[in-house]
């Protein structure tokens, strides 16, 4: 009997959240945002393992993997008044893999920033059996300590004084980091219904502002219960939103 | 009163179904799995404790056990989860460190048991692991324990003639996923349940529970000095100590004889482990986190006198006006006495914690 009434509502919630579909009429037309996001070095793309790059603090160094999360994705209106929030919004974004995804279904308005936070918030930070983008496999979970490194950034570096790896696996609660980013143009999905933000990630800026990192000095590190400095920079310009179209 | 419900949500459905657009389709749930309540002796606990996102279920915990005793979980096909935790040695695997993994390198920490797991906080010598769902993708892809690639895995496990089944089973569906296998193997490890020691049996009034008079001159003296952290019920008062095992600590390997430390970054909990159960403790030789005593004769005398003085030794270790715990050799025996009651020949001998038969 207990059965029968669970189908029973199982069946009724299916048909009430087909139910909203008649309903769309201009006032509430529901348009897509797609961001996509392009990993640079300053002014380059960011290309894996051959290129070398020359750090703020003129170190030099290569990229063999660089994968962050972007999560709990929001538009914003003018006034900063959350107006649309992505559900279940995780994504890893990974050079040479997933560079970007659209947010579905976006309510009529005009959005004039978007928010969005740079690693696993703690609720999902608890544990690791998840799925999609937060699926273990990834190889972004960290196993001998639950959670999920943020960030992740490997390459060989030259400094002044030594040379080696850049083994930098940022996370811990500590370092999810939430910013808002302005958009050039607002977003008004009334008028158009499909909508491109192209977004810049600088892996220079991980290592400046406020925190110059210097190879010789700190060339790993992140994981902690305390607060990391490349989580600091990457709160502080390592993404902008550089064109609406 | 439950058809007057029941008839309310039709005439609501049925509503509601008018309202909709064409494209809708009634879409009906999947009878969901039978709920599973593994017994738990009464001494215990009521009932065994599970996260709401992985409910215990027969058919769960049935595929955890086969993914177990499996070694298509390792990458060379030859290493099972039961290679270290073998039920016959209440699931440790009587080594030091274990060599046992694919690499055949020794392990840096002993292998715990398994027995109540389901009421354990803080899994892992250091408590890293916070769930058992989260807990097995570490020694699946271990290089030195099992070295397992999870994207692999999952292909291997679904490539089966039979796993695919079984997790459609389990869990709904039968695309196999990191998640899913997780899941199950936790939902196994739940039940693996040791209460039924000659001392439990004592403590439940039950025929079989007969202590003879120096054991239970041990339970009167391990009461009196052992268990504030060997709290019994479980034995463990799942919490971190340092037992003045050591006064260094080497920063190698990622700093792993931090111990707690490692986990919190926190000065005051390096050199502390999980206090870890004594269930079955005479048959899971050799002892502490590193496996370094192999009697219980040599953990006795370590804590009469063998603890080293440190910044973070257990205050319980020094409150008798010098350091460790004070007992007569006499005394030592009895409590040996003791802990051997707390072996429980059922548990080691159940059918439903060994390899399914086929």
């Amino acid at each position: 009997m207990k059965k029968t009434a669970l189908n029973l509502l199982f069946g009724c919630l299916a048909v009430i959240s087909f139910s909203a579909c008649s309903d769309d009429d201009e006032n509430n037309a529901l348009g897509t945002v797609a961001l996509e996001i392009q990993n640079m070095v300053g002014t380059e793309s960011l290309e894996l393992e051959d290129k070398t790059y020359t750090s703020p603090a003129g170190d030099t160094y290569a990229v063999s993997n660089f994968k962050y999360y972007i999560s709990n994705i929001k538009l914003l209106s003018q006034d900063g008044q959350t107006v649309f929030m992505e559900p279940d919004s995780y994504h890893l974004i990974a050079q040479g893999g997933k560079s970007s995804f659209e947010l579905k279904d976006v309510p009529a308005g005009v959005y004039n920033k978007l928010e969005l936070s740079i690693g696993v918030d703690q609720a999902r930070n608890l544990s690791t059996d998840q799925y999609g983008d937060l699926d273990p496999s990834n190889e972004m979970a960290w196993d001998w300590d639950t959670g999920y490194k943020f960030l992740t950034l490997v390459g060989p570096y030259t400094g002044d004084t030594r040379s080696g790896n850049l083994v930098f696996h940022v996370g811990g609660d500590a370092n999810y980091k939430t910013i808002t980013l302005d958009l050039p143009q607002a977003v008004d999905v009334r008028t158009k219904p499909k909508y491109n933000l192209v977004l810049l990630a600088d892996v220079n800026e991980l290592f400046q502002g406020p925190n110059l990192i210097d190879f010789d000095v700190m060339n790993t590190g992140g994981h902690g219960t305390g607060p990391s400095m490349i989580a600091e920079n990457y709160s502080n310009g390592f993404l902008k939103v550089v064109e609406v179209k | 009163m439950r058809y007057n419900w029941i008839y309310t949500l039709l005439v609501y459905c049925s509503l509601t179904g008018l309202a909709s657009c064409d494209k809708a389709e009634l879409i009906v749930a999947e009878p969901v799995v039978e709920k599973y309540n593994p017994a738990v002796p009464s001494n215990l606990a009521a009932s065994v404790p599970s996260p709401e996102r992985n409910p215990t279920t027969k058919e769960g915990v049935l595929l955890g056990r086969m993914l177990f005793f499996d070694p298509i979980l390792s990458k060379n096909g030859k290493v099972s989860c039961a290679s270290c935790h073998q039920p016959e040695k209440a699931f440790t695997d009587g080594a030091a460190l274990s060599t046992a993994g694919v690499s055949g390198k020794p392990l840096l920490r002993h292998v715990p048991t398994l027995a109540n797991v389901a009421w354990m906080q803080g899994l892992f010598w250091d408590g890293g692991a916070k769930d058992l769902e989260s807990l097995s993708f570490g020694p699946l892809t271990h290089p030195d324990e099992m070295g397992q690639n999870l994207k692999e895995l999952a292909q291997k496990l679904q490539q089966h003639k039979k796993y695919p089944v079984l997790f459609q089973k389990a869990f709904g569906t039968d695309s196999i996923t990191s998640a899913a296998i997780g899941r199950a193997l936790a939902q196994f490890q739940r039940t693996i349940i040791s209460g039924n020691s000659r001392y439990d049996k004592y403590v439940r009034n039950e025929a079989g529970g007969t202590l003879s008079e120096p054991e239970l001159k041990g339970l009167v003296l391990f009461k009196e000095n052992c268990s504030t952290c060997h709290t019994s019920g479980f034995f463990t008062d799942n919490q971190y100590h340092n037992n003045g095992l050591d006064n260094t600590y080497s920063e190698a390997n990622e700093a792993m004889e931090f111990g707690r430390g490692r986990i919190t970054g926190l000065p005051k909990d390096i050199g502390k482990y999980k206090t870890p159960t004594l269930r079955n403790i005479a048959i899971t030789a050799p002892y502490m986190h590193d496996g370094r005593f192999d009697t219980l004769d040599q953990v006795l005398e370590h804590y009469t006198s063998g603890i080293i003085q440190s910044a973070t030794l257990a205050p319980e270790l020094q409150q008798h006006g010098r350091l460790g715990i004070p007992l007569t050799a006499a005394e030592k025996e009895s409590i040996i006495q003791f802990l051997k009651t707390l072996t429980d020949e059922e548990f080691l001998k159940n059918p439903e914690l060994l390899p399914v038969v086929e």
